[in-house]
């Protein structure tokens, strides 16, 4: 009977999910085959993604059990140095996928004692794939492709350094 | 590459790696397994939400809504709108392209369209909960703000190359 009551307690602690049905359910009394379509939108793009999502907290679990704290301090915290920081932007650069699937990977990377800077590195050469580039130059050009790559590869390192600034210690 | 053979590849990966695990310590393996699926099942919830979400803005702001917002007439106020609209989308970086590309020929300001990809791959104003649930809230904010911020100032300097 109590663990009843905790799942309840659990389903109704869980206000983001409650605010995105009150939108549904405005948004089918509006229209309502426009929000069967966008149902049936993220249904999909869930299930396409939930592989990846299943594979990444399995490795989340893995590293937290093998990987030793001092092992992490010692390769990303702040003792690193320039090293960590570069360990970070290739991460960032070669992990494929959404990057919002590897967030509770990265956060267990930080309870291990990575500095913030690695995570918001990784974060933002996310955005640098050298293997898209014949795709965007494609569409924007290759100077465009090359130069936001290039941009992004430049300031990666100083933005990480900046979002860790404004972090408390 | 899409999303389902990358996923693969890296279930894939992992599951070499729980073997390799399971062979060497398999109590710690079985630990392992334990704390990824409580991660997992504590976050179930909020990637519902984040997906259901995801799909509303496909449905209700489409490409084709995005298009108008982008006037050549007003240029800081493209490129902030170009910023922000990247932001509130969600989507892998190669639908993104030929929006962007559909936005140039359409007129837009080629500074605020690249704020726009920038903003699109780097920022995410539709993940922010997870994103906040996983980090907190103060890392996510200044992360997704110092990222856009970021954005339109890049956009500015490879909109001359579009």
């Amino acid at each position: 009977m109590s663990g009843v009551n905790s799942f309840w307690r659990w389903l109704l602690r869980q206000r983001t999910l409650w605010m995105v049905t009150v939108l549904y359910l405005w948004a089918w009394s509006a229209a309502p085959a426009k929000a069967a379509a966008a149902l049936s939108y993220g249904a999909h793009l869930f299930a396409s993604v939930l592989i990846i999502i299943v594979a990444v907290f399995a490795l989340t679990g893995l590293i937290q059990v093998k990987v030793g704290r001092d092992f992490i301090s010692s390769l990303l915290g702040h003792d690193s140095g320039i090293k960590g920081l570069l360990i970070a932007l290739g991460c960032g650069i070669f992990m494929i996928g959404p990057s919002y699937v590897v967030f509770p990977l990265l956060m267990g990377v930080r309870r291990l004692g990575a500095r913030w800077a690695v995570i918001a590195i990784v974060l933002v050469a996310w955005a640098i794939k050298p293997q898209m580039l014949p795709i965007e130059a494609q569409f924007l050009g290759f100077p465009f492709a090359l130069m936001r790559t290039g941009l992004i590869l430049i300031m990666a390192i100083p933005l990480g350094l900046l979002i860790e600034w404004l972090m408390p210690v | 590459m899409n999303i389902v053979k990358i996923g693969l590849i890296y279930l894939v990966l992992v599951a070499f790696a729980y073997f390799w695990s399971f062979r060497h310590n398999g109590r710690k393996a079985a630990k392992a397994v334990t704390i990824g699926a409580k991660s997992l099942l504590n976050l179930i919830p909020l990637l519902l939400a984040v997906f259901a979400l995801v799909g509303l803005f496909q449905e209700f702001l489409p490409p084709t809504v995005i298009e108008q917002f982008f006037g050549t007439g007003h240029r800081v106020l493209s490129l902030i709108t170009g910023g922000m609209l990247g932001a509130i989308s969600i989507g892998p970086p190669l639908a993104s392209y030929p929006i962007a590309g559909t936005l140039l020929t359409a007129g837009a300001w080629p500074p605020a369209v690249a704020a726009f990809i920038l903003a699109w791959i780097s920022v995410g104003v539709v993940t922010l909960p997870f994103e906040a649930k996983v980090f907190g809230w103060r890392f996510a904010f200044i992360r997704n703000g110092v990222t856009l911020i970021a954005a339109m100032f890049s956009g500015l300097l490879l909109g001359g190359v579009l």
